[in-house]
């Protein structure tokens, strides 16, 4: 797929990625952004760039996905920027609606440790998560879309779990 | 983005990022990293999931090539200009601003305005000639312009009379002499000037050329120069000038001292009484007369040779026309070849002595603002 998009730029080997990538993107920016109807914004927002941009996806800088989601990551901390310039608000409140709606009786102490922990996260941290395990980037993609190396991203990844362990146990 | 590096990570740390990637492949992972690997899915099943209905409308919208979206966000951000035509009008502002440069250096519009007077100023301010008694093969005048260029005091230096003059050999092809010498004669008319003495030999013999004795408007010489040099191959042009106020002098005098003799006869006149000392005065007021008329005519003649620089034009055989060597040879194409690689030449290090600059500048500004832009980014996640 990304040779071909590299290669074509060809609007039916973008339709394949963005079936590919649309729950994913809106993951990690929903995690970014802690709205779920912001995200819904960003998430189009950033699959219409990359439409428009499909032309100057290289394979040669990494894979479709990296490119993509680097392209929601910019969106996404726009969006920070214009929140932060307009509303001022000290902290965003999670929305708990972007979380999944499961039936109360659903919860396993584990789940709720898991959302406990995730909150206690640095944004960067949550970043991570969302990105490794939310996305399912692997660790090159994911260092593609930070910017830094992919050693560097694996240890970041590793640091942030164990510290979402630690989260887990304290909560547990 | 936080540029730390970070330490090489520890086998142990492999060996869990590995443990990681298989828990979330759904492959088996090692009973030691049991517990990670399902924290790993507890993770991946935490994924937030976007509601149906925006993911119905986000697909239609994919199958229809993601459209421009209605202004209906305010979270979408203001519409900026396509990356295209800010480069359409990059460009053009820098074609703009090079051809302005280019113009401006090249001198092109002083020209102009030179050009634009040589055409118009014969045509809006003709010299007329209150006399003009012939001396050679045309009318030539020896009194005073009446004309303000005739009598402009371009030739003086702060109070100096310079008189000035050039010459001219001008090579032209055997049977383009004549044609040559017209088109002398022409540029002398659109200046303003006329021609003393002209003579024009052509045919095959040895003494074909033409000789032409012009005079031009001495404030309009260079111009006019230029115009005549362009008619043919330059093989010589001298110009001189040479400060005559002191000839000035002697006449202005004369004339001061005829006019007062002829202002005290006129008054001795008024006074006489009987008819020999009459008719004695008025002998003495016609040789006064006489004398004021040729100290007039003298300075004329001197005004004349400021205001007029006599400009001796010859045209000689020399370059061979194109009929002569068959047309345009290769030689001819080799050397027009070489003349447009030339002005090409000029005009792309002209280009690039604005270009390189600009780019220069424009690329360390695109980087200052690419760079300033992800730090502002990275910021907002730590909001």
């Amino acid at each position: 797929m990304d040779r071909l998009l590299a290669r074509s730029t060809g609007v039916k080997e973008f339709e394949e990625l963005y079936r590919a990538s649309r729950d994913d993107v809106y993951a990690y920016v929903a995690t970014l952004l802690r709205d779920r109807f912001a995200a819904e914004d960003v998430t189009a927002l950033a699959f219409e760039r990359a439409y428009r941009k499909r032309g100057s996806f290289r394979a040669a800088r990494g894979t479709a996905r990296a490119w993509l989601f680097g392209i929601a990551r910019n969106a996404a901390l726009d969006e920070l920027r214009r929140r932060a310039r307009s509303a001022e608000l000290d902290a965003d409140p999670a929305d708990e609606a972007s979380l999944p709606v499961e039936d109360e009786a659903e919860f396993g102490a584990r789940r709720l440790a898991v959302r406990g922990a995730l909150e206690s996260l640095q944004p960067r941290e949550r970043e991570l998560v969302a990105l490794k395990f939310f996305a399912g980037l692997s660790n090159a993609e994911l260092a593609a879309v930070i910017g830094t190396s992919e050693t560097n991203a694996g240890t970041r990844v590793h640091r942030a779990i164990h510290k979402l362990r630690e989260a887990c146990h304290e909560t547990a | 983005m936080r540029l730390r590096r970070e330490p090489e990570p520890t086998p142990e740390t492999i060996r869990e990022l590995e443990a990681l990637d298989a828990a979330l492949a759904g492959e088996p992972v090692d009973p030691e990293h049991a517990e990670l690997g399902a924290l790993a899915v507890a993770l991946r099943e935490e994924a937030p999931r976007p509601r149906p209905e925006f993911a119905l409308a986000l697909d239609l919208r994919a199958r229809d090539g993601f459209p421009a979206p209605e202004p209906v966000a305010s979270i979408l951000p203001r519409k900026r200009m396509p990356r295209r035509r800010w480069g359409l009008a990059l460009g053009a502002a820098a074609s703009v601003f090079i051809a302005l440069t280019a113009v401006l250096s090249s001198g092109v519009l002083d020209s102009q305005n030179d050009n634009g007077n040589r055409r118009s100023e014969p045509v809006d301010e003709p010299l007329v000639l209150k006399s003009a008694p012939a001396t050679g093969d045309q009318a030539a005048p020896e009194q005073a312009l009446s004309s303000p260029s005739a009598g402009a005091p371009a030739p003086r230096l702060q109070g100096r009379q310079v008189e000035r003059s050039a010459s001219l050999t001008l090579a032209a092809p055997r049977d383009e002499i004549e044609d040559t010498a017209d088109r002398a004669i022409e540029v002398t008319d659109r200046y303003g000037g006329f021609v003393m003495n002209s003579s024009v030999s052509g045919g095959e013999g040895p003494d074909v050329g033409a000789t032409l004795e012009l005079r031009l408007p001495a404030r309009r010489l260079q111009p006019a120069l230029a115009d005549l040099s362009k008619l043919a191959h330059v093989r010589t042009r001298t110009q001189g000038s040479r400060d005559i106020t002191a000839a000035f002098r002697s006449p202005r005098r004369r004339l001061a001292d005829a006019l007062a003799e002829r202002r005290g006869l006129l008054r001795r006149l008024e006074r006489a009484v009987t008819p020999n000392e009459t008719v004695a005065i008025r002998a003495r007021l016609r040789a006064v007369n006489r004398r004021i008329d040729r100290a007039q005519a003298q300075l004329r003649a001197l005004r004349n040779r400021v205001v007029y620089a006599p400009v001796q034009v010859r045209i000689e055989p020399g370059a061979a026309s194109r009929a002569e060597t068959g047309g345009w040879s290769l030689g001819d194409a080799l050397d027009d070849a070489l003349g447009v690689l030339r002005t090409l030449l000029g005009a792309t290090l002209v280009a690039l002595a604005v270009l390189i600059p600009a780019a220069l500048l424009g690329g360390l500004g695109l980087l200052a603002y690419r760079g300033s832009l992800r730090r502002r980014r990275e910021r907002a996640l730590e909001m």
